[in-house]
């Protein structure tokens, strides 16, 4: 019997093997499949090609289910089958190199925008990116609620200069489709979930976290510019008088992002 | 935080049941949660999750059980995701910090499963080694989980329990003995799971896992998604006998029940423990 194979290759040989998107038996027709084969024990039944496959099969499981329940809109917009389907494309370019099996979907917003299924799907890849954003602000530590004494401290030559904190978990994201609406439905069941816009409807979309769970809200273009604005760190009477919007209006504008929680501060 | 000692039967902390167990506040002795859960992706934090699980600290002890420190591979070890796991330990407080004897991927590639070491000299060593630099890099012990296996390597140079021994003793750590892991390797691989337990250092174990498994064909797969069986409550009356009534895990983490279930469960293994100790008296 030839001398046992350092750790390191025999796990590059195993790691080859229950990746293959192919399955278990092409795999072990590889050089690397035909090298880890022969190291697995066989003193007593199942087979090593059927032990192996334990291992093969719950690989694609493990990580479709993962992707699932992390782009639930994007698995009920596109059926089971288009979803495992998009999800072995996924994985056969982008193999998971994280501890951490949240980074796995960070670039199946991009790769998606490209996959064929996107012709069918055309919201497909600003689905994902949404749910991405969603994910994300999930995982953002918030800042502590706003203190409304900090306004009443500004000198009015501070006023000139003061910007907004925003909470970290707020972002913007500028969409081709209405794809909130999609999100909104995703624990409703799949049936009613077949969607045909043939048209963009662009929109623009505020995503950040509440006490409960991630808000995702429509914003309005104007409103949606001087939030964008201000998030950059431009100064309060800047981003207004760029605004265009009159004094009633962004007195709303104001008021709603600060019940909301979205402001935290000034700097 | 206040500091408590740690006994009786724990249950795992899963999203279903946080409303639960915030606005009910069961009589349950501590939770167990998955370290990973509330470390967020790169570049994030632990945000929604960490804020619920803070919440469920201030009322109970927590276990911190990792499952992605891949502490057999061949890769360089993370230390992005020690410094995660440090951060995290040092805001919970928990009272044991745990993951697997395994590999969950090498050469770049993270297949995010438990996967088994050949049982080498050359193993042993490469494992020791990276436990002490974990420890080092988290400032605090750990303790490592036999996992359920399906397959075996023919270079196996000594059994599963004489590997872990070795660990042990080269490196001080713990072992969390998950009891239906040793039942599930048993059926699968052919060995004794009462010699399995005579060969564990007694003083080096921390923790106990219960759980219920899959059988496909006399296969056994460990997909905790079945209360315990009955050869595992046999199993763990055995290791109560050797090791005490260590802290022990009722994990259920598919088609999970109802809390009241979960809570009958850790109820008989508590049962369990009773038993065996009055017995020993």
């Amino acid at each position: 019997m030839a001398s046992a194979p350092p750790l390191s290759e025999l796990q590059g040989w195993l790691a080859a093997v229950w990746t293959t998107r192919e399955g278990v038996d092409a795999a072990l027709k590889s050089p690397a499949g035909e090298k880890a084969r022969r190291w697995i024990s066989e003193l007593r039944p199942p087979s090593a090609r059927d032990r192996l496959a334990v291992y093969s099969d719950a690989y694609f499981l493990r990580l479709l289910e993962s992707l699932g329940s992390e782009f639930p809109a994007v698995k009920r917009a596109l059926g089971e089958d288009n979803f495992r389907k998009l999800i072995a494309d996924y994985l056969s370019r982008h193999h998971s190199d994280s501890p951490n099996l949240s980074d796995l979907g960070s670039k199946l917003a991009e790769f998606s925008a490209a996959h064929a299924l996107s012709k069918r799907f055309p919201y497909l890849g600003d689905l994902c990116r949404l749910e991405w954003e969603v994910l994300s602000a999930l995982y953002t530590d918030r800042l502590p609620p706003l203190d409304p004494a900090v306004f009443s401290r500004l000198s009015p030559a501070d006023w000139e200069k003061a910007a907004l904190v925003f909470d970290p978990t707020l972002s913007l994201l500028e969409v081709s489709w209405p794809v909130d609406r999609l999100w909104a439905q995703r624990s409703s069941p799949a049936k009613a979930a077949r969607c045909v816009w043939r048209t963009p409807r662009p929109g623009k979309l505020a995503v950040w976290r509440d006490d409960e769970w991630v808000r995702v809200e429509s914003l309005e273009q104007e409103a949606f510019l001087t939030l964008e604005s201000l998030m950059r760190g431009t100064s309060l009477p800047a981003a207004c008088a760029a605004s265009g919007a009159e004094a009633d209006e962004l007195k709303s504008w104001f008021a709603a992002w600060a019940k909301e929680g979205l402001i935290k501060g000034l700097r | 935080m206040q500091k408590r000692a740690v006994s009786g039967v724990g249950l795992g902390l899963r999203s279903v049941h946080y409303d639960h167990v915030l606005s009910r506040r069961p009589a349950v002795p501590w939770f167990e949660v998955i370290s990973e859960n509330f470390m967020g992706p790169r570049g994030g934090s632990g945000g929604r999750p960490l804020e619920v699980l803070a919440k469920v600290r201030r009322e109970y002890p927590v276990a911190l059980h990792g499952v992605s420190l891949s502490i057999g591979s061949t890769d360089p070890l993370d230390f992005d995701y020690l410094k995660k796991l440090e951060s995290l330990a040092s805001v919970i407080e928990p009272w044991i910090v745990t993951d697997h004897l395994c590999w969950t991927g090498a050469h770049g590639k993270n297949l995010h499963d438990l996967l088994p070491l050949p049982y080498t000299e050359e193993a042993a060593r490469h494992v020791a080694g990276r436990i002490e630099k974990v420890q080092d890099a988290i400032g605090r012990s750990i303790a490592i989980e036999n996992v359920s296996s399906y397959l075996s390597y023919k270079h196996d140079e000594m059994a599963e329990w004489e590997f872990i021994a070795r660990i042990v003793k080269t490196t001080g750590c713990g072992v969390l003995l998950d009891v239906n892991n040793i039942h599930v390797s048993a059926i699968n691989h052919g060995f004794d799971g009462e010699e399995y337990l005579a060969g564990i250092p007694v003083a080096a174990v921390r923790q106990m896992h219960l759980a219920g498994y899959s059988e496909e064909n006399g296969f056994l797969i460990d997909t905790h998604d079945h209360p315990v069986s009955d050869p595992v409550w046999k199993l763990y009356a055995a290791a109560v006998r050797r090791f005490g009534a260590v802290p022990t895990l009722i994990e259920w983490d598919e088609h999970i029940p109802s809390f009241a279930r979960l809570q009958k469960e850790a109820a008989k293994a508590k049962e369990v423990q009773d038993g065996v100790c009055a017995a020993a008296v």
